[in-house]
């Protein structure tokens, strides 16, 4: 930015937001320039920064919530920026009510036969503290990844009901929304076989990582809800880590000699009446 | 005649007019103000000593376990990533390495720019080179991140903006020893530090629309739900389920502060309320709920709004 000569622009008007640099502006000389910048200078940087705070409001305004006609495609267009530079977040801190937790149980056969299990996070094993809360974002990732898998039997249905609308359109001729339904069915699709394959790409992976780590020969994989217990029963006596408060833990794969298979979708989570 | 007629204002259209020029004239110098006149860099020198040390600590815990969540063959694998954000914009050098011995190797040397940083050694560029190695890790990590790295990562962009190795630095002191006149105040610091205030109230802002769609936060309980989480505990604050009075009073005075923090964080009055709150809330998180790193990045976020001779008078009155 180029340098403005001084300059005797005025500061008596200084702004109530400014900090008191500028509150004490009154008390300089007149030959000590008010900016560094020229007012050239000054409106490229004012339209950069307007742009810049346009970028970082675009994130919580489409961020777990977008409106298709506005904030989403904005998104879209500063998706490069946001993704470059790590901005497209939320900030819904224990939003919108602090939820039950999860965490990953497993167990396997080592190749001595064996038998083993655990979970993560694990304050036994997971140390530090940060290191822990890695483990703990990673067993919530899971969770919500194998949550918001797309159901198989759904996917099949839709690619059932896309064929019928499909052949209804070739029939009556409608060539127009014909080709746009083919569109959208190779949209589903895509979605479909991208998300699929990433939830399994990640579950095989920690599969993989702990079946390496207890030298096994099999392993299998689950993931389990804590609730978080009511005040009253915990003035009668129950402790935040009471088994009654775990939900019944939820197959998400195996992993042995044959290979590595994911579980099906988790349609409904089991009610924690349910649990062991 | 007619003509010079409607060439005419009259009094109240004139006054109109004035106002209106006036009303732009003062915005625009408001503005300037805001946003331009040069400001020390004291605020932002003790910001990159606390953002890099958190920072430094952030990374350095990922040595332990490096491989694991971060080599090619560990449990967040890249094409996990690259389907996740289905494009490569978020991009990655973590990526580039298959050897774990490289990553190792790889990794040393970013902890040791970020160290560079943080004593505010060739600032302008260790600032910039520390915000790319945030952004990268955070990249890498989609699957195990939460809430500190995103603070740490815009911290220290802004960080990379403005004059951070102008105070508190090593670069500080050679000038001086070398008889060069210090770095006074500069229009960067000021922009810099705007840009961290308005994001700060951006995080606080959101983070209070987010709790309003919630009905914990308006019956009380939420803290509850936090304290009362096993996987998040780290200090027993189940006492308070006979005092849920003190429980509801400590949710709904959160979210009040959340949710008026952009507004009353700017008058001069009010500043220091807010400020003196906001250590018992994220002190409060970082003890009780296992996240001490997220409770002081928030911390130091707010520090921006301390003024540069607030600070510049304390450091003189220490030493």
């Amino acid at each position: 930015m180029s340098r403005r000569k001084p300059s005797s622009e005025s500061s008596a008007k200084a702004d109530p937001l400014a900090n008191a640099s500028s509150s004490k502006a009154s008390t300089r000389t007149k030959n000590q320039p008010d900016f560094e910048w020229s007012k050239t200078s000054r409106n490229v940087a004012s339209g950069l920064i307007l742009f810049s705070l346009v970028v970082v409001l675009l994130g919580p305004l489409s961020n777990p919530i977008a409106s298709p006609h506005f904030s989403a495609p904005l998104a879209t267009a500063v998706s490069p920026i946001h993704q470059g530079m790590f901005l497209d977040h939320g900030y819904r801190f224990f939003g919108p009510d602090p939820g039950p937790t999860h965490r990953l149980l497993f167990r396997g056969v080592k190749t001595d036969g064996s038998e083993f299990e655990g979970h993560f996070p694990s304050r036994d094993h997971n140390w530090p503290r940060l290191l822990y809360h890695r483990w703990f974002m990673l067993s919530e990732t899971l969770f919500s990844e194998q949550v918001f898998k797309p159901s198989e039997s759904q996917f099949k249905q839709l690619q059932q009901e896309y064929d019928r609308q499909i052949e209804i359109l070739r029939t009556e001729g409608k060539t127009e929304l014909l080709e746009q339904l083919k569109n959208e069915r190779e949209l589903e699709t895509a979605f479909y076989n991208s998300s699929s394959k990433r939830v399994d790409l990640l579950v095989k992976a920690v599969a993989n990582e702990l079946k390496h780590r207890h030298a096994a020969k099999s392993i299998e994989l689950f993931v389990q809800e804590r609730k978080i217990p009511y005040p009253e029963e915990v003035s009668d006596g129950l402790s935040l880590d009471d088994p009654s408060l775990l939900t019944t833990a939820i197959k998400i794969c195996e992993f042995d000699e044959a290979g590595f298979r994911s579980s099906p979708k988790i349609e409904a989570l089991p009610d924690h009446e349910d649990s062991q | 005649m007619s003509a010079s007629l409607e060439n005419e204002t009259t009094p109240s259209e004139q006054t109109l007019k004035d106002s209106i020029v006036d009303f732009g004239s003062r915005w625009s110098q408001a503005w300037n103000d805001f946003w331009f006149r040069p400001q020390s860099p004291t605020t932002l020198g003790l910001m990159r000593i606390l953002v890099g040390s958190i920072v430094f600590y952030t990374h350095l815990v990922w040595t332990k376990e490096l491989s694991t969540f971060l080599g090619g063959g560990g449990v967040l694998p890249n094409d996990y990533r690259d389907l996740f954000f289905g494009n490569s914009y978020a991009w990655s050098h973590l990526g580039w390495f298959d050897s774990p011995a490289i990553l190792m190797i790889v990794h040393v040397i970013g902890l040791i720019v970020i160290a560079i940083f943080t004593i505010g050694l060739w600032t302008r560029w260790t600032a910039m080179a520390t915000a790319l190695l945030v952004i990268s890790y955070a990249n890498r990590a989609t699957g195990a991140l939460f809430g500190l790295d995103q603070i740490n990562a815009f911290l220290c962009i802004y960080l990379a903006i403005g004059n951070s190795g102008g105070a508190w630095s090593i670069d500080q002191r050679i000038r001086s020893r070398r008889s060069l006149q210090g770095q006074g105040s500069d229009t960067w610091t000021r922009i810099a530090t705007r840009l961290i205030q308005v994001h700060m109230c951006i995080v606080y802002l959101f983070a209070a629309i987010g709790k309003l769609q919630g009905d914990t936060w308006f019956n009380g309980e939420a803290i509850w739900g936090a304290l009362a989480s096993y996987e998040y505990q780290t200090l027993d604050m189940t006492w308070l389920s006979e005092h849920m009075w003190l429980v509801a009073i400590l949710t709904i005075g959160a979210l009040a502060w959340e949710l008026t923090y952009a507004a009353l964080i700017w008058p001069k009055l009010t500043r220091p309320i807010m400020l003196a709150i906001a250590i018992p809330i994220h002190l409060g998180i970082g003890m009780c709920m296992g996240m001490m790193t997220f409770g002081l990045i928030m911390l130091v976020g707010n520090l921006a709004f301390i003024e540069p001779n607030w600070l510049s008078k304390f450091k003189r009155d220490v030493s």
